[in-house]
């Protein structure tokens, strides 16, 4: 698929050194549209909406944001955050004018480690964007719906 | 065979043509000739070479607008007030721009271009910040995640700021970051020591600048920055003050606690240090020697997580609840926050609910 000149400007802004150290398309070949796509697949064939990823991302940053910092449960204590804030923000790749503080979100579950930032519940909630394959803060998308499933049923007070 | 050969050729030499009329109009047709910028109303004025971005125009007359983006129109940092001549408002700029602030003629001065004549305000201070080359003296590391880098000067060889003041760092284009970016640190040096800039560098996961710092920059490397910056700076009063900070949010207190020491300040100062574990903290020695120096100086550590093998018996928890422990009533008393923007958020809410007014409260916020 080819990229129009709105992607092609997209795609510039998400490449390694720009907005980002790593950029947020990785090794990812295939055009934003095909990202997008794919991923919202996998979510719709979860029963999984993006704005059910987000809130749970959003749910975990105001966690983290109370613990200033330092280790801090959330969903129930299934999951354990931590929060390393630094100087500045930065805009949605998307040109949207959307601007996130800059933010490493450490989500530690099941063994596991993902790292967030503050852009990820904006970028999946408004354009869809999970980041290409190999990007470094990609959050796979059958990792987001675990994450909202754990979620869900630790705030539903179910158990699982 | 030929007639596909003759084909590809005239296409290559058609493309190669167009390419060199589009490099010559640019050349010629782009050409502004020579601007004239007036500077709050008329109180300086710059003749400068059209088609350049006004934050380029301005850097090249050595006025310094902070921006760490590069001129990108990414950070939002740049903004000025023009008068006339700017042209609309682009939609790069839009989203950076509060309802008052396009009233007002505020722009982004790296993307505003200088076509024409334009009338601009700058604030005063910024007519002090200059461009510094340096070079690494020494690199030392404070933590696993912080190191401190001490600057000395080249050209020109002294820098006067205050303290609690910030600069800002050029990290040079490399790897894969194509341009060169800039950002904010606060100095630790001692004003007293004009010669050096020092400053406390924390990495950040993935960051591209801090990446720089802990992979390339070593002593002897040439370094370029420009500053100072802000209005974090202690204030007159005579009550007990309050310095809060955590990780490299102990840099601007280094500088300060410096000036406060050259000059006897005897104002009553607590400092209280928020960190994870043992692992966490730094500069203990030089704190207490300020303990030494100073007539009324305690440096607090607090604790929020510490390891089991840390024996640690001073503070534990987190640092609005240390503060919260300390100070009851806070009427009377001034604070210093520096840090992250939810720390500060935190640390005003814990003041605030105990009587500081907000007059009283001075932050340096990581945002």
């Amino acid at each position: 698929m080819k990229a129009n000149p709105g992607e092609r400007s997209i795609r510039e802004r998400m490449a390694p050194g720009v907005l980002s150290q790593d950029g947020f398309l990785g090794t990812d070949g295939r055009s934003l549209q095909e990202i997008v796509a794919a991923d919202r697949a996998e979510l719709e064939r979860a029963g999984v909406t993006p704005d059910e990823v987000a809130d749970v991302i959003d749910g975990l940053h105001a966690a983290a944001d109370r613990g200033l910092e330092t280790p801090c449960p959330a969903c129930d204590g299934r999951v354990s955050v931590e929060e390393i804030e630094v100087m500045g923000r930065i805009p949605c790749p998307f040109g949207c004018g959307y601007r996130a503080h800059k933010a490493v979100l450490r989500v530690h579950v099941a063994g596991r480690v993902f790292e967030l930032t503050p852009l990820h519940a904006h970028l999946i909630r408004e354009h869809g964007f999970f980041q290409g394959r190999g990007a470094a803060f990609r959050l796979e998308p059958a990792d987001a719906i675990a994450l909202v499933r754990l979620c869900r049923t630790a705030s539903s007070g179910a158990t699982d | 065979m030929t007639t596909f050969l003759i084909a590809v050729g005239t296409l290559c030499a058609i493309c190669v043509g167009l390419s060199l009329v589009l490099v010559v109009a640019d050349r010629y047709l782009s050409d502004y000739g020579r601007c004239r910028i007036t500077i709050n109303g008329g109180s300086r004025s710059l003749d400068v070479r059209g088609g350049q971005s006004l934050l380029n125009a301005l850097g090249g007359e050595k006025i310094f607008i902070p921006s760490a983006c590069g001129g990108r129109g990414t950070c939002g940092l740049c903004k000025l007030r023009v008068r006339s001549g700017g042209g609309p408002v682009l939609p790069t700029e839009d989203p950076h721009l509060t309802a008052d602030e396009r009233r007002d003629g505020v722009r982004l001065s790296c993307q505003v271009k200088v076509r024409n004549d334009l009338d601009i305000e700058i604030p005063e201070h910024l007519f002090s910040v200059r461009e510094f080359a340096a070079s690494v003296e020494t690199m030392e590391d404070l933590t696993y995640d912080t190191k401190r880098v001490r600057l000395a000067l080249v050209a020109p060889p002294e820098i006067a700021f205050v303290p609690g003041q910030y600069i800002q760092l050029q990290c040079p284009a490399y790897g894969d970051n194509p341009e060169p970016v800039y950002r904010a640190y606060s100095l630790s040096s001692d004003p007293a020591d004009p010669r050096h800039a020092e400053m406390l560098i924390r990495l950040v996961p993935k960051g591209i600048c801090t990446t720089w710092v802990f992979t390339r920059l070593k002593p002897g490397t040439p370094v370029t920055f420009n500053g100072p910056y802000g209005d974090f700076r202690l204030h007159d009063g005579t009550g007990e003050m309050i310095f809060i900070a955590g990780g490299s949010g102990m840099a601007p207190f280094c500088s300060i606690l410096a000036a406060m020491r050259q000059a006897g300040n005897p104002r009553p100062t607590r400092y209280f240090f928020g960190a994870k574990a043992v692992r966490d903290l730094f500069l203990l020695d030089e704190m207490k020697r300020f303990e030494s120096d100073l007539p009324d100086f305690r440096f607090i550590p607090a604790l929020s997580a510490p390891d089991p093998t840390d024996l640690w018996n001073g503070e534990r928890g987190l640092i609005t609840d240390v503060v919260g422990r300390h100070y009851p009533d806070c009427r009377d008393k001034q604070a210093y926050l520096c840090g992250s923007p939810g720390m500060i958020d935190a640390c005003i809410n814990v003041l605030s609910g105990r009587g500081m007014p907000p007059e009283n409260i001075f932050y340096d916020k990581f945002a």
